[in-house]
């Protein structure tokens, strides 16, 4: 008998010993990027952070809890929207406005939850987007806070991070890899844990789960809880760097939704390392896409649905599937000496359970940005300007790398080169040109202005 | 003692087909009982009724004298109650091993470092554990029904349903799998079993019960149900090999 036979259970393997290995190198190199990246560097870092982080909590809904959200950037805009009231009306400390905003998210998740846990698959998604969208209205109708166009953040509680733009957008950066580390962490040590199987196991089979003992009910409340204190952290911390706040950008479903799940969709869903993987392959396709303006979320939307269609694990998927490999120690393998050589590492099937989940995500994060890429391709006719024209939303092309200041330009109101705190945030808009989109030949507008 | 499970006037249709019209049964604890009836009698749904993934239309679950009706399949598993699904549902992304510790520390509620031990036996016990670190997903049907049962018994049950898990075993392998459930009935656990095969549930159970249009049409020992006129009426043209 097994009892009397002496075993190990081991956690990590050759893979994930190189793979936290070298997680651990690149993340001593991106905390010292300060001193070696530039400023737009720094910018788009500290985004593709958010992004990580983002795509890791909608993968656990989606991937683990079986919860395909569409309504995130409720959370979001949650998080954006406290930071402004907390440092405004709350005097708080900016920075102090993140774990706060994260206890609101988390706390105002409860109550939706015993709303949206009433509805089941495509109803779920769209449940929860109606939910977004209320808050919306909701935070356009707060006049304090600008109503329906918005606000910037004084200068006194800009200077109040640091004191100069530089050691300010330093230390936003840190935040924003701290941030990461943080939540990253929290996904890995759960799933790590004994919740980590249960979270599994509903993943692969609901109602085997619960006739083994797991309470799907309450890992699913709980996976949405934390996955909505994460996103208004990130919330907070991404309109802590864009200085300007509005309620179609804090509750942008293009930006902190479709962009999310197409990224966790084409990394692979029920993995940590694929949203690690997606987030890379998308700013890698939107930074070489960039000069074609809007035409790039058509392309996404194309790639999604077509990665939903021919590799349904997404690309860390196909690449595990091959390998076996695991960046992170989550598996237990049990070591006998005696007999266990015929013992191999299994890979992970398909799930028939879940692939129409994962589809229905696909499907309808490939729809949102196809909708989105054809909309800002009619805009931009409609406008009548070049084919260069056209740029919507604050991600979509004023906040790209290219032009990274660009989108504190035209949300801040800012100039190039000039330091708000020393201006003054709150000083009337410049007139829109071409030159105020950082030398490149583009006219953008606001998302919050009439088009 | 109460019974350890007590079925009483258990409703239950899907639209138009009937698969329970007023069940009563009761278990008596440490007691073997078979379950027959054709194919979509609703021998399933009634394990499923039992363990709560199906809501009966009326009628109460006692489970050692409680009523548990309205407790969650998690809750009537930490009670004591255990399944096998008759179409194996394993954990497909994790391992045989981890299947059976998610059970041991949900359905038994032992903490995890204490489980190992007693998982590797069960799956010693079960034949599988030299495929431990095998993804369930890659297994064989074979091996799945294995696992079915040993992820159960992780449970640590003090009720075992059994649904079909010897259809498709060779003669030594059915040996084998009667001798399991032997021996974990001597140690105590209750078993009801769904089984078409009928000379390994003869060589297990005491009494078995015969299901058809929604109610029980026979009861008694495997050789008095199938001498029984009804049963052989429901299972007119299938061959009875006992
Ligand atoms: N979820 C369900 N929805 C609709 N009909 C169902 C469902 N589950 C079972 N049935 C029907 O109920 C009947 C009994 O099924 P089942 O309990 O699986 O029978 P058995 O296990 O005795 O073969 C069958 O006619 C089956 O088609
Ligand atoms: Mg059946």
């Amino acid at each position: 008998m097994s009892a009397e036979r002496p075993f190990r259970i081991a956690r990590a393997s050759t893979s994930s010993r190189i793979g936290l290995g070298l997680v651990g190198l690149l993340f001593l190199l991106l905390a010292a990027a300060p001193w070696w990246a530039g400023r737009q560097d720094l910018r788009l870092l500290a985004e593709i952070y958010a992004y990580i982080a983002l795509a890791s909590l909608w993968n656990l809904l989606a991937g683990y809890a079986g919860l395909v959200s569409v309504g995130q950037q409720a959370f979001v805009g949650l998080g954006g929207y406290a930071l402004f009231a907390l440092a405004l009306f709350g005097g708080v400390g900016p920075l102090w406005t993140i774990p706060l905003a994260g206890l609101i998210g988390a706390l105002v998740a409860v109550p939706v939850a015993l709303l949206v846990f009433r509805l089941r698959g495509a109803y779920f998604a769209i449940g929860t987007w109606v939910v977004a969208e209320v808050f919306r209205l909701l935070a356009s109708q707060i006049s304090s806070l600008g109503g329906g166009s918005g606000t910037s953040l004084p200068a006194a509680v800009v200077t109040s991070i640091a004191a100069t733009r530089h050691a300010r957008e330093q230390l936003i950066y840190w935040v924003a890899l701290g941030l990461l580390v943080l939540v990253l962490g929290a996904v890995v040590l759960l799933l790590r844990s004994r919740h980590g199987l249960a979270l599994a196991a509903v993943r692969d089979d609901e109602v085997a789960a619960g006739s083994c003992g797991v309470e799907v009910g309450r890992a699913k409340l709980l996976v949405y809880v934390l996955a909505a204190g994460g996103a208004a952290m990130l919330g907070a911390l991404i309109f802590l760097q864009k200085l300007r706040i509005s309620p179609d950008a804090a509750f942008s479903v293009n930006d902190w939704t479709a962009v999310v799940i197409f990224i966790a969709v084409i990394g692979g869903l029920g993995r940590v390392e694929g949203p690690i993987i997606g987030t890379l392959v998308y700013f890698l396709l939107r930074e070489t896409l960039a000069p074609y303006g809007s035409l790039y979320l058509l392309v996404l939307g194309v790639v999604a649905i077509a990665v939903m269609l021919f590799a349904r694990q997404g690309i860390w998927g196909a690449i595990a599937d091959r390998t076996g490999w695991h960046l992170f120690p989550l598996e237990r393998r049990v070591i006998l000496p005696a007999r266990s050589s015929s013992a191999g590492i299994g890979r992970p099937a398909a799930d028939p359970h879940r692939a129409h989940s994962f589809a229905l995500a696909g499907l309808i994060g490939g729809a949102a940005l196809v909708m989105a890429g054809a909309q800002a391709a009619a805009d931009r006719m409609a406008d009548g300007k070049g084919p260069w024209a056209a740029c919507r939303g604050p991600e979509s092309c004023c906040g790209s790398p290219a032009q990274p200041d660009h989108a504190a330009m035209v949300q801040g109101r800012l100039r190039p080169d000039s330091d708000p705190a020393a201006r003054g945030v709150l000083e009337p808009p410049p007139p829109q040109s071409p030159s105020s989109c950082g030398g490149h030949a583009r006219a953008c507008r606001s998302p919050n202005e009439p088009g | 003692m109460p019974p350890i499970l007590a079925l009483e006037g258990i409703a239950k249709r899907f639209g138009a087909v009937v698969v329970a019209d007023g069940i009563d049964l009761s278990v008596q604890a440490g007691e073997a009982l078979g379950v027959l009836g054709p194919n979509g009698a609703g021998k399933t749904t009634l394990f499923g009724i039992i363990t709560g993934t199906v809501e009966p239309d009326g009628g109460r679950i006692l489970f050692a004298g409680r009523d548990v009706t309205r407790l969650s399949p998690a809750r009537r598993c930490r009670l004591g109650i255990a399944r096998s699904f008759q179409i194996p549902q394993p954990f497909g992304g994790l391992t045989v091993f981890e299947n059976l510790l998610t059970a041991a520390c949900f359905g038994a509620g032992i903490a995890e470092r204490a489980a190992y031990g007693e998982c590797l036996d069960i799956l010693d016990r079960c034949g599988l554990v030299e495929k431990a670190n095998l993804r369930a997903g890659k297994l064989t049907l074979l091996d799945r029904k294995r696992l079915e049962l040993a992820r159960a018994l992780a449970t640590r049950p003090r009720l075992l349903l059994l649904d079909e898990v010897a259809g498709g075993l060779t003669e030594p392998e059915a040996r084998q799998l009667v001798e399991l459930i032997r021996a974990l009935r001597s140690s105590g656990i209750t078993i009801v079993w769904i089984e078409h095969v009928l000379h390994a549930l003869a060589a297990v159970v005491d009494r078995v019960v015969v299901l058809h249009g929604g109610g029980v049409i026979a009861e008694g020992s495997v050789a008095e149900v199938v001498r029984n006129p009804a049963v052989a009426e429901v299972y007119m043209g299938i061959p009875v090999d006992a």
